[in-house]
């Protein structure tokens, strides 16, 4: 808000700078920040937004990238996919090198034809399948897709935890649904169907016909797949009906955005994640710390998603060895990245020929309040190959 | 068996705060042809204040409740009514709605922006240790929703028809004019009856915080299930409120639990459609006249 | 309103030179903003001239931008679509006209927001016609034979096209003797019922032709923006036009030029202000609620008589309307 009115404050002087210097100073390349500030998404937006400022400061503070300095701005997309179209538009009329964002996936599929037409390479913090369906060799995600997240998360369901009746209650929205679907597909795969499924409305309050359902099928594992602040409130209510079943969940259920709202509720409940602030990964360690100061808060899947996506871009401009779109492209696919070659990704990812990532990922558990990473779990499919783009 | 007995139980529960939201928003349109579109969010800044004085400030229990009642009162009550209402209901209903409109964009981006657009934990007023009932686990949460809204709405129908203010609303929910010349000042009247709904708001919001938990959009479902319960219930009448909040909650669970949850949402508003239909005042509401 | 038409005459010239200077993302903007006068002026019959209060314009625009996705995706060509989700937003006009006739002012309100949600329900949940919460991509933009429509230019062009043709219609109706009957019937029921008109017809018909205008704007709105989902058919888009028609000025013919152009320019131009935006919009209507009632439009008005003054001082601006 101070930098609003201060924005406003400077304009007149920057109309009378514009008339007289150059449009943009030499040695910059445009990453614009396209996210949801306003609306539903807000929190998520925030998050995306804040990480992607952090490591593009990082990056300019030693040196940039091959002598050039990344230089960002954030638009608004309002969680609503009709306004990201338009903030699409006008943000690829400045001629940036890439986007990062949208994070909401119904926002991200409407727009990413838009910057696919462009050619303007675009990372995003979404995760549904849908966006790898469409053909799109445009776009880069920066996590796993439901497919890879929940083909792991019924991994370990199933021979980690010796899951006998699994429950599932999910949102029903694009998120959720699309989460449903393939946990249901890998089940079937080891010849199991969940024995409740049933699903949830965003903002629901009550989640007792939920609960009874599950009590009454005599479940052990319930999977959580709803919204952070319906997670909380589901926990809340499933201590206070003292059901017996095990909750376990995929990112949103152990999210620090959930536990916060749900308190001592959520404790016990154990997730597979695919980032977390609590990773035992010393790279994570100190971006969470690095965060913490410059935000004073800690940050969530969400965070991390922006800031890996911004080194993603670096390492495959430096393997490249110029700033070339198409060759950038070519190399986020089917190409192996290590934390060798460029620390800011944290992690080693492999980006499929779809563009979204194969990574390590983590169980966690919720104890007093905090997610703690219990063990950690390769990645998917491999070994894969590094690549070298020239 | 036993599992429909809780969720009749969760439906009651769940429905007595709907009910709360529901009969501040039928005063208003009774005494002043107020319709409020913002009446969730009427909810959710008290809650926000509850947030402030209790967990934030660390005032004891009783102390928070009356600052956030006061806080209520004076904003949306008094405030509400004197800059916004005053002057737009001479207009006609729809300059009014669309105002209300406005004001819930208001109350919700701004608590968005300028606090958190995250969920807030709020701490339980009632234990929530479960109590076995053979089969059936409830709380006392379950039972203090239930009574806390029963005292609060037998308190107001006592009010309503044993003392004269109480009189008074009812003469002006009437015949407005004819009110007005019998001596009755109308607009200090209305200014009374916003008083009273922002104090019900800011008791639903003390009620609501707990299991809803403290976010900026929860006004949008609660103001929308208390305007079904409004309606479906009985438009002019306290007890119409209560009957329809209780049915809301009900049916929604009930038909979540044993029809479909993926058209969860439909089915109050099915029977909101058919009480519309077939009997537009509402379940126990009285025919309304060309006041 | 005879004086519309000079301003109504330049803004055409206006939109049919503008694509040559505007670049691809002020065309959509433009484009989106004949999206939604077509979707104001369908509101504006419904609620400002018939003072029918619609909550469920979203549904029906859904029902003309689904159907001209789903029969995309069978090749039909998009005029078929678009007939069709036209009909089928007059029919349901009609079906929902019918309690419009029982009930009055918030009744109506809240039978048209409970259709908005349930259409909301039956697009999300009938996954094998909708696709569900995944949505319809790809959504085909007409193609005339050998001349196609798709790129934003041409698009463009055949948006305007059919934004034409909805403000003459509209023009048309409203002064016959359907407009008179229905500003007879927005200032006093009792009174047109006492004159002859019949209350029931005139008030299904607002409600029908509005919602037609609504799938045509919904057909327009699907393939401008390629990928539709249920979410955009919530009530908050129902409540996005009645804010669009309430701030351009209610039963008026300019208001739905002015509240769409307002409303779709209004938070490109406040972009900066990063979250504001919302704030300001809802600020504002609570403001001009209270102190401009009519709406933009009595700026417009001011604008008008001042230019009047000005070019002929001796006459008087009776003003038509």
């Amino acid at each position: 808000m101070r930098s609003a009115r201060l924005k406003l404050a400077l304009l007149p002087t920057l109309l009378v700078l514009a008339a007289v210097s150059p449009a943009s100073p030499q040695g910059v390349v445009k990453i614009p920040i396209v996210a949801e500030i306003t609306g539903g998404g807000a929190s998520v937006g925030a998050m995306w937004r804040d990480a992607v400022n952090l490591a593009v400061e990082d990056i300019n503070k030693k040196g940039g990238v091959l002598g050039m300095k990344l230089e960002t701005s954030v638009q608004d997309t309002q969680t609503d996919p009709p306004t990201s179209v338009a903030v699409m538009r006008r943000v690829l009329n400045d001629k940036p090198f890439a986007v990062f964002g949208t994070v909401y996936s119904s926002s991200t599929v409407a727009n990413m034809d838009i910057a696919k037409q462009a050619g303007v390479p675009q990372f995003t913090g979404s995760e549904s399948i849908i966006i790898t369906q469409k053909g799109n060799d445009n776009i880069f995600l920066t996590s796993f897709t439901q497919d890879t997240g929940m083909a792991k998360m019924v991994r370990w369901l199933l021979d980690d935890l010796k899951a006998e009746k699994i429950a599932l209650v999910w949102v029903n929205n694009a998120f959720g649904k699309g989460g449903h679907d393939m946990f249901v597909q890998f089940l079937k795969e080891r010849g199991k169907t969940p024995v409740v499924d049933i699903s949830t409305e965003v903002q629901q309050a009550d989640f007792t016909p939920e609960l009874t359902k599950v009590r009454a099928s005599g479940a052990t594992h319930v999977m959580v797949y709803n919204h952070e602040e319906e997670n909380a409130r589901f926990m809340i209510q499933l201590r206070k009906m003292a059901l017996t079943v095990e909750p376990v969940g995929e990112t949103t259920l152990c999210a620090q955005t959930t536990i916060t709202p749900g308190g001592a509720a959520v404790n016990g409940s154990r997730c597979h994640v695919g980032l977390t602030a609590g990773a035992p990964v010393p790279l994570m360690v100190d971006m969470n710390r690095r965060f913490q100061e410059k935000y004073n808060r800690v940050p969530d899947h969400n965070a991390f998603k922006g800031y890996i996506g911004v080194h993603m871009l670096k390492a495959a401009v430096q393997r490249v060895g110029s700033w070339d779109q198409a060759k950038v492209k070519a190399c986020l696919h089917n190409n192996l990245f290590t934390t060798n070659e460029e620390a800011g990704l944290l992690m080693d990812l492999y980006v499929n020929e779809k563009g979204s990532l194969d990574r390590p990922s983590f169980i966690v558990e919720v104890k007093d309040g905090k997610s703690v990473v219990a063990k950690t779990v390769g990645m998917l499919g491999g070994p894969y190959n590094l690549r070298p783009c020239k | 068996m036993a599992d429909f007995v809780q969720l009749c139980i969760a439906g009651v529960s769940i429905g007595a705060i709907y009910a709360m939201a529901a009969i501040g928003f039928v005063l208003l349109w009774q005494t002043s042809n107020t319709i409020n579109f913002a009446q969730g969010e009427f909810v959710v800044l008290p809650a926000f204040a509850m947030v402030l004085f209790f967990v934030i400030l660390k005032f004891p229990f009783v102390a928070a409740m009356l600052a956030t009642v006061i806080v209520s009162t004076l904003l949306l009550g008094v405030g509400v009514k004197e800059l916004l209402v005053t002057r737009l209901l001479k207009m006609g209903v729809l300059p009014l709605v669309i105002a209300t409109i406005g004001l819930s964009l208001l109350i919700r981006y701004s608590l968005q922006q300028f606090w958190t657009p995250l969920a807030l934990p709020f701490p339980a007023i009632f234990s929530r240790e479960p109590i076995f009932l053979g089969t059936i686990v409830v709380s006392l949460e379950e039972i203090g929703n239930i009574l806390f809204a029963a005292v609060v709405i037998a308190l107001l129908q006592l009010f309503i028809t044993r003392t004269k203010l109480g009189w008074a609303m009812q003469a002006v929910a009437q015949n407005r004019a004819l009110a007005s010349v019998l001596g009755i000042n109308v607009a200090r009247l209305v200014t009374i009856t916003f008083v009273l709904n922002a104090a019900l708001t800011a008791m639903a919001a003390i009620l609501i915080a707990p299991v809803y938990l403290v976010k900026y959009d929860i006004g949008v479902g609660l103001g929308l299930k208390a305007f079904y319960a409004a309606i479906i219930g009985g438009f002019n009448q306290i007890r119409g409120a209560l009957l329809g909040g209780l049915l809301v909650g009900v049916v929604e669970t009930l038909s979540a639990a044993y029809i479909s949850s993926h058209f969860r949402d439909a089915f109050a508003l099915i029977i909101l459609i058919a009480v519309l239909l077939l009997k537009p005042e509402g379940i126990w509401g009285v025919k309304e006249e060309w006041a | 309103m005879a004086r519309a038409r000079w301003p109504l005459l330049a803004a055409l010239a206006l939109c049919l030179l503008l694509p040559l200077v505007l670049d691809q993302y002020k065309l959509y903007v433009l484009s989106l903003t004949l999206v939604y006068v077509i979707l104001a002026i369908g509101l504006n019959l419904t609620l400002g001239y018939a003072g029918q209060i619609s909550l469920c314009h979203a549904a029906f625009m859904a029902l003309g931008s689904y159907a001209v996705a789903i029969l995309g995706q069978h090749r039909v060509p998009f005029e078929v679509g678009l007939v069709l989700g036209v009909a089928l937003a007059f029919t349901w006009g009609l079906v929902l006209g019918f309690p419009a006739l029982k009930v009055k002012h918030h009744y109506l309100a809240m039978v048209t927001l409970g259709f908005n949600i349930i259409v909301f329900l039956v697009l999300r949940n009938w996954e094998s016609l909708t696709g569900g919460s995944f949505g319809i991509s790809n959504v085909a933009r007409p193609v005339w034979g050998p001349v196609s429509f798709k790129s934003d230019r041409a698009f463009y062009f055949y948006i305007l096209g059919w934004t034409a043709v909805v403000v003459a219609s509209a023009y048309w109706i409203l002064h016959s003797r359907w407009g008179r009957a229905f500003r007879a019937i927005r200032e006093n029921e009792m009174r047109a019922e006492v004159v002859g008109v019949s209350l029931r017809n005139y008030k299904l018909m607002a409600f029908a032709i509005g919602a037609a205008y609504a799938g045509t704007g919904g057909a327009l709105f699907a393939p401008l923006l390629g990928y539709i989902d249920p979410g955009a058919y919530t009530l908050d888009r129902s409540i996005q036009f009645l804010m669009m028609v309430v701030l351009g000025g209610l039963g008026r013919f300019e208001g739905p030029f002015i509240g769409a152009l307002v409303v779709t320019i209004l938070p490109e131009v406040l972009r900066g202000s990063e979250g504001l935006y919302l704030i300001i919009y809802a600020l504002a209507v609570i403001i001009m609620m209270l102190f401009m009632p009519k709406g933009l439009v009595g700026l417009w008005d001011l604008a008008w008589r001042f230019s009047r003054s000005r070019s002929s001082p001796s006459t008087s601006s009776a003003s038509l309307r």
